[in-house]
């Protein structure tokens, strides 16, 4: 028996292909798509919602309308960004262990958002912008340390310990100006711990826009991302230029970390939790991993965020430290079962 | 035979972080349709030379050309079209199939957004069939045995459909079987498709009854080339590898037989 391309038999589910991973995440996403934009303080029928596409005189509730789905949007656009940035570069420095933080993306993007908010509280609207930017420049940093080097060894070692070094410094920098105007940045808070608490539809499109353009690009890196698999010198045989290589992907990372960022502040753990947990269903290659990351980040960020928004409502908890307080004992779970 | 000449001419190779050259001034030419074996003992510049054949490391002095242009002037892909390269242990990524590593092959000859084209399929396809992979195409990578994983990698290389087969000791680690399959693809491939192949190999006498031509390296430099039944001889053993060595002929093949250390004075 075949369903949703799995072979069922007698009882036991045989491995489902990549497609079929991926049509089950697009459903997954579909499904906490629509739980996102039903569930919360005020109830919305989402049936009620289809049918004002076809009665034009009937009106979208306001709630659904200004509230929930920005949030919706913004929510997607945030893991699918953190997720595919996440395997890029789990791939491009050939670690497991990479994602946006370890290459000064967060750092710099957490230091600029701050600077907004302290210097120009006048203009909300300047944060994510200045967030992007600043992550944008950390990893420019990162990247021009970690290839300054012109010997043929500039490995991706050299590119996670700049990017440890600019981390350290960015977040020194945070620290340092909250403790210096601690009662002026409240709304700093919750950027740290990650939140998509009062995402408008503005906020949605600053993050949407970017990270369609970045999974477009992705695309056309699914190949030497491939080949990026293989080592160092397999791959110059195979005509990939690895410094180059590396380089565009460590940039493409960047930008798609950075556009999460921006609006929804340090959301940590998609990156990590959800590429390498799909690796061990779809495998590594990209041609069904990174669609596999977009919609599996954009499930979980939208599943964590109903969750923040329910759980302990009226309170939202910011989504950020949810997906961090089940990421973690997931990754561990991880480790122990894959560790001899 | 059609095919481009390789020529490295007073090469120089240096690895990053040394204070000397590990290749001195080799100068050797590998011509279309020939298989030259690199040997030497441990440490003499064969992995190095490769290296440097295959673009790996820039020269320090001299040259390496295909088809008449320095290495360092071709478009990295359009050389990777006709001289492909194999490592001598690479890395296996985790979860990664036969059928998804063979299709790497494929790489310089497909651009970015293409999908593969029918000639792709095929070339991926006899690739797998002449290594005898079919059956394991699905197969992930780490749950092969040693032997099958090296044929997967040639499989790699072949679908890569080059000229010039560049191949770092493809024989070592394997058992006798997998070394005797290895040895027996490569000479097969060069019979019927006309693929050069320059490989560096530890046993001599494999690298006898393979190669057309032996390039004995020394410390660096090379020591002779030429013809197996030319070069191998009882004084080349004793200055090269160090060892009193008796070399015969058996059913047509050389063989060798190591008596003893060779005289310690004559190898310094």
């Amino acid at each position: 028996m075949n369903f949703a391309g799995i072979r069922w038999r007698t009882g036991a589910i045989v491995s489902p292909g990549p497609g079929s991973w991926t049509l089950l995440l697009a459903i997954a996403l579909l499904g906490s798509a629509a739980l996102a934009a039903s569930v919360g303080a005020v109830d919305v029928s989402l049936f009620d919602a289809l049918r004002t596409a076809w009665h034009p005189e009937l009106e979208l509730s306001p709630v659904l309308r200004d509230v929930r789905l920005p949030r919706v949007a913004a929510g997607a656009a945030v893991g699918a960004a953190l997720a595919v940035a996440g395997a890029v570069l789990q791939t491009a420095l050939r670690n497991p262990l990479a994602d946006a933080g370890l290459v000064g993306v967060t750092a710099g993007a957490g230091l600029a958002a701050l600077l907004a908010i302290l210097f120009f509280p006048a203009l909300p609207a300047l944060v994510p912008m200045l967030a992007f930017a600043g992550g944008l420049s950390a990893v420019s940093a990162v990247v021009a340390l970690g290839f300054r080097h012109r010997g043929l060894r500039a490995g991706p070692l050299r590119l996670v310990l700049s990017g440890v070094a600019i981390q350290a410094v960015g977040f020194a920098g945070v620290a340092l100006l909250s403790f210096l105007y601690a009662d002026r940045a409240p709304s700093f808070a919750a950027f740290l711990v990650g939140s998509l608490n009062g995402l408008g539809w503005r906020d949605a499109a600053l993050v949407t826009v970017p990270t369609v353009l970045g999974l477009g690009v992705s695309a056309l890196a699914i190949r030497p991302l491939d080949v990026l698999l293989l080592d160092d010198a397999t791959a110059g045989g195979l005509g990939v230029s690895v410094r180059r290589a590396r380089l565009a992907a460590a940039t493409l990372a960047a930008w798609l970390a950075a556009a999460a960022v921006s609006v929804a502040g340090l959301v940590g753990f998609v990156g990590l939790v959800v590429p390498n947990a799909l690796r061990l269903l779809v495998g590594p290659g990209h041609r069904a991993l990174l669609p596999a990351s977009a919609l599996g980040g954009a499930a979980l960020v939208l599943l964590a965020d109903t969750a923040a928004r329910t759980v302990v409502a009226p309170i939202e908890l910011p989504v950020g430290a949810l997906l961090a307080l089940l990421g973690g004992p997931y990754f561990l779970v991880i480790l122990w079962r894959k560790l001899p | 035979m059609s095919g481009a000449r390789l020529e490295a001419t007073r090469l120089h190779l240096r690895h990053a972080q040394a204070d000397r050259d590990a290749v001195r001034d080799v100068t050797l030419a590998v011509a279309p349709g020939e298989i030259v074996a690199l040997v030497g003992p441990n440490g003499s510049g064969k992995s190095t030379l490769l290296a440097g054949l295959a673009r790996e490391i820039a020269p320090r002095a001299g040259r390496v050309c295909f088809d008449g242009t320095p290495l360092e002037r071709w478009p990295r892909r359009r050389l990777a079209r006709r001289v492909a390269r194999l490592p001598q242990d690479p890395a296996v990524p985790e979860g990664l199939t036969v059928a998804g590593l063979v299709a790497n092959g494929r790489h310089p000859h497909v651009a970015p957004l293409a999908a593969f084209s029918t000639r792709d399929h095929a070339a991926v396809r006899e690739a797998l069939a002449a290594m005898e992979l079919g059956d394991l195409r699905t197969r992930p990578l780490e749950t092969l045995s040693g032997g099958e994983r090296r044929r997967a990698w040639i499989a790699m290389v072949l679908a890569q459909e080059p000229e010039l087969l560049l191949l770092d000791e493809p024989t070592a680690a394997l058992d006798l079987r997998h070394q005797w399959e290895v040895l027996e693809f490569l000479a097969r491939a060069n019979r019927e498709r006309g693929l050069t192949i320059v490989v560096s190999l530890h046993d001599l006498e494999q690298a006898a009854g393979l190669a057309h031509r032996l390039a004995i390296l020394h410390r660096g430099r090379l020591y002779a080339a030429g013809a197996p039944e030319r070069c191998l001889g009882e004084e080349m053993l004793r200055d090269v590898f160090a060892v009193d060595a008796r070399v015969g002929k058996d059913d047509g093949r050389l063989t060798l037989r190591v008596r003893g250390p060779g005289d310690p004075l004559r190898s310094l």
